[in-house]
């Protein structure tokens, strides 16, 4: 009879449904206990920083702007100022907006000294607005002006 | 150390009064024991399902959650709509609870206990589970919402749908047993075989009944977003809402043990107590009933209504009368 | 506003309207739907759409061709990056710039792989709104490969902003091609398991079969590309009528079903992603060696100024058919934007095909047409 046919198709099919769950539930999780387990990041493209270089030890912005300049979203607060005897500038202030940055990575791509970067922070909550602004020269706090060599 | 414990307190308050005391006492405390166990279960199975861990915060894998988030809705704040009827409204999560209180009591539990024992056990309890379909019904009605009565009113057609094929087929297991006591009943697989050998059909089909009697996936149209709105429960919140899921996960773990007594032997079993044993049967079939949540999409309603009055009851229908054929050939 | 020429001729005082707000328990988005029922039935649709307005098309004009792509990407962010790849596209016919092979042939790539993500969380999206929780995460297990392997291409895992005027930003690393194949053997491995828990489920198809059917005419009324008009019979996908970018090079089918119901959309997705799979192998095996991006920093270091002039440019994404129309007067911003994007047909359409039906299925629908707000609003 084509009805028990059908219901016979209907039955199976709903048996197959149950095995494949059957499947996944007897078999370990995918799944990353977070606070436990951090993810590899890597490759990740996180808030824009400065680069360290190697032979230097310090970045090399030169406080063109070209950065401010490109970026789409106004993120970019930069001061510079030029050491005594000094051919280059150096940025004095440079503030990153992320409550606005897009992570489009223009800024790195336009800058004349590749100073820089991003990063592999991904958990950056904060409480309170004024603190997603990022200072960018904080790890070069101690330095003075001083252009590389 | 229970008789003794009964003793001591029939020489207080009297016999009866001993037994009413402990007995209510006994099932109301493994009740809420259940429901925090159940909803643990609930999480873990869909969390290994679809590959994830579940709770694991708090206690060992999460078996303190459910305490957690009862502490937290018992914080809510309880709003009861301004022009329900309020009697009905907050009567409506009780009654739904009662009859599966009472229910719990008429399951035997060992060879020669159960709480509170009738010769026609089955029929009270066949009866009893018409009432929670009333206290739904009002549950929705009560509320004042539109949508809410449109959600009770489905929901008192599923349930009353799906009662028929639960009661035909407990009703096979009973032409079999040849008693309508559940004692009997168990005590005629211990003579014989569980009668889920004897009966494919019924258990499959008491099986399907109780899944959408307690609304469950793939038949929980009444409780899922319901499409758009909410169904009976809509209107309720905090502790309300809560007693309404308290009273869904004993239903099941009553009909859990109702269909492991008709069906896979009750208490019976090898070397483990039989209270033991019932209730291991009844969380597997608890158990397969989540991993068909879990599973499967929702049912339309319409197609929900064909399922059961077009296909399920003229099958238990055929199931009766084949039962009745066969062993009356037989003699 | 609305435009559908039937009113409902029925006695007022028996019909209600159910508001399915802008807050929804499904992924859909910010949508409004105003639906005026008659007890069950579904007698009329209005959608109320505009929440997630953002001035994409008013920023174009007034950011230069370069800073425009983190717009992008945020227009249909399931499809980001082919959105993003196709104004690279765009700007270079226009401006004539030229791409090296290697840049066009990790377009596909990476657009092909999109175009799998974006399908994968539709299909958990719409069998959550049916009720079956599980699959979703399936899909999503899968999703998280893919936008793994993107994050090592790109940096990013949802809006991307790799593409450049003559090519990508980032090169793919050695190690590239035998991640993706991975992928490939962990995507080929889940089509069977779709197979018998969804597409073979009885439940499942009475959900689906025969349930919102759109017919040819209305799919050429209402401007409907995409897998909904594959479903319904036409075979039509812009990568191989106005062919653009390395995809001549590789054989693809496109899969149609004649039905037009929310059971063959179902199925011409998951067709899609195996042709998908299909085209991504190709494109592996054919990389070439050489530069990710043409000399020269176009558009970035250098400022660009296209020749004046308009352009219109569509391709291929995820929903259906993504158009481009920039008019340039010679200036480094564009004069204007306009983007044409396929949910705001599809969706319009959705006023047609959800008339008369009940409303338990208007859900289903809903879900089969696969709308992404952001891009209807931009």
């Amino acid at each position: 009879m084509k009805l028990a046919r059908q219901v016979w198709a209907g039955a199976r099919s709903l048996l197959i449904g149950l095995g494949i769950t059957g499947r996944h539930l007897v078999r370990r999780a995918v799944t990353l206990q977070y606070p436990h387990e951090k993810p590899d990041v890597s490759r990740w493209g996180g808030p824009i920083e400065l680069v360290t270089f190697p032979e230097t030890g310090t970045h090399d912005c030169i406080a063109c702007n070209a950065c401010t300049r490109i970026c789409p979203s106004d993120c970019f607060t930069i001061e510079g100022a030029r050491a005594e005897g000094a051919k280059k500038m150096r940025a004095t202030k440079f503030l990153l907006d992320f409550s606005t940055c897009s992570l489009c990575g223009l800024c790195i791509d336009v800058c004349p000294t590749d100073t820089l970067k991003y990063s592999e922070r991904f958990d950056e909550a904060m409480y309170m607005r004024p603190d997603t602004v990022n200072d960018l020269l904080v790890p070069f706090a101690g330095e003075r002006i001083q252009p590389p060599s | 150390m229970l008789s003794g414990v009964q003793r001591m307190l029939a020489g207080l308050v009297g016999d009866f009064a001993a037994t009413v005391i402990l007995g209510v006492s006994l099932i109301m405390g493994y009740l809420s024991f259940n429901v925090l166990f159940l909803i643990w279960l609930e999480r873990k199975v869909s969390a290994h399902i679809q590959r994830r861990y579940g709770p694991m915060e708090v206690g060992a894998h999460g078996s303190l959650q459910t305490v957690a988030d009862m502490v937290k809705l018992l914080g809510k704040q309880i709003l009861t709509p301004v022009a329900a009827d309020r009697f009905v409204y907050i009567l409506a999560p009780v009654l739904v609870f009662l009859p599966t209180l009472c229910l719990a009591s008429l399951i035997p539990l060992a060879g020669a206990e159960a709480f509170a024992e009738q010769p026609y056990g089955l029929l009270v309890i066949i009866a009893l589970s018409g009432i929670s379909v009333l206290a739904i019904f009002m549950a929705g009605w009560a509320s004042n919402n539109k949508y809410a009565v449109l959600g009770g009113m489905r929901s008192v057609a599923q349930v009353i749908a799906y009662e028929i094929p639960v009661m035909l087929a407990a009703l096979s297991v009973v032409l079999i047993a040849q008693s309508l006591n559940l004692r009997d009943i168990v005590a005629a697989q211990a003579r014989g075989v569980p009668f889920i050998l004897l009966q494919p059909v019924a258990g499959l089909l008491y099986f399907i009944g109780i899944t959408a009697e307690t609304n469950r996936a793939p038949f929980d149209i009444p409780e899922a977003e319901s499409e758009l709105v909410g169904g009976f429960h809509t209107e309720y919140s905090g502790m309300r809402f809560a007693l309404f899921f308290f009273a869904e996960y004993t239903n099941m773990l009553v009909l859990g043990a109702l269909g492991a007594t008709l069906f896979l032997g009750g208490w019976l079993g090898p070397w483990l107590p039989g209270p033991v044993w019932l209730l291991l049967k009844a969380y597997a079939v608890i158990f397969v009933m989540m991993w068909m949540r879990w599973t499967f999409p929702r049912l339309r309603f319409d197609q929900l209504m064909t399922f059961a009055w077009k296909l399920l009851i003229p099958l238990a229908l055929v199931n009766l009368v084949v039962t009745a054929l066969v062993l009356g050939g037989g003699r | 506003m609305r435009t559908s020429t039937e009113a409902p001729a029925t006695d007022p005082l028996d019909t209600y309207v159910l508001n399915m707000g802008p807050q929804h328990p499904s992924t859909h988005g910010v949508l409004r739907l105003k639906l005026t029922l008659q007890g069950e039935r579904v007698l009329d649709v209005d959608p109320v759409i505009g929440y997630s307005h953002r001035a994409h098309e008013k920023m174009a004009e007034n950011r230069t061709y370069a800073q425009f792509f983190p717009n992008t990407s945020r227009q249909d962010y399931l499809s980001g990056l082919i959105y993003n790849v196709a104004w690279a596209e765009a700007v270079e016919k226009l401006a004539g710039i030229a791409v090296p092979e290697r840049a066009l042939v990790a377009r596909v790539i990476l657009s092909e792989f999109n175009r799998i993500a974006s399908h994968l969380l539709w299909v958990g999206a719409f069998l959550m709104d049916l009720g079956a929780a599980t699959p979703f995460l399936y899909s999503f297990d899968d999703r998280e490969t893919i936008l793994g392997l993107l994050e090592t291409v790109t940096g990013s895992r949802l809006t991307y902003g790799t593409a450049r005027f003559g090519g990508l930003s980032k090169d793919l690393d050695g190690d590239f091609p035998r991640r993706a194949r991975a992928v490939l053997a962990k995507l080929r491995a889940r089509w069977p398991e779709f197979e018998g828990l969804i597409e073979g489920n009885v439940i499942f198809r009475q959900r689906t079969r025969g349930v919102g059917v759109m017919s040819l005419a209305q799919c050429h009324a209402w401007g409907v590309t995409g897998p909904m008009l594959r479903a319904s019979g036409v075979a039509y996908d812009v990568r191989k009528a106005e062919p653009y970018g390395a995809y001549p090079r590789f054989s693809f089918d496109i899969p149609t079903r004649p039905e037009g119901d929310v059971f063959a959309r179902y199925m011409v997705r998951i067709a899609e992603m195996q042709q998908s799979v299909r085209i991504i192998e190709q494109a592996l095996d054919a990389l070439p060696a050489g530069p990710i991006l043409t000399e020269g920093s176009i558009g970035v270091k250098k400022r660009l100024k296209p020749p004046a002039g308009t352009l219109y440019y569509a391709v291929e994404s995820a929903r259906g058919a993504y158009g481009i129309v920039i008019v340039s007067e010679g200036g480094t911003e564009p004069w204007r934007a306009k983007f044409r994007t396929p949910s705001y047909a599809n969706l319009a359409a959705m006023q047609d095909v959800m008339r008369g039906t009940m409303v338990a299925d208007a859900v289903a629908i809903l879900g089969s047409a696969d709308v992404v707000m952001p891009e209807i609003d931009r």
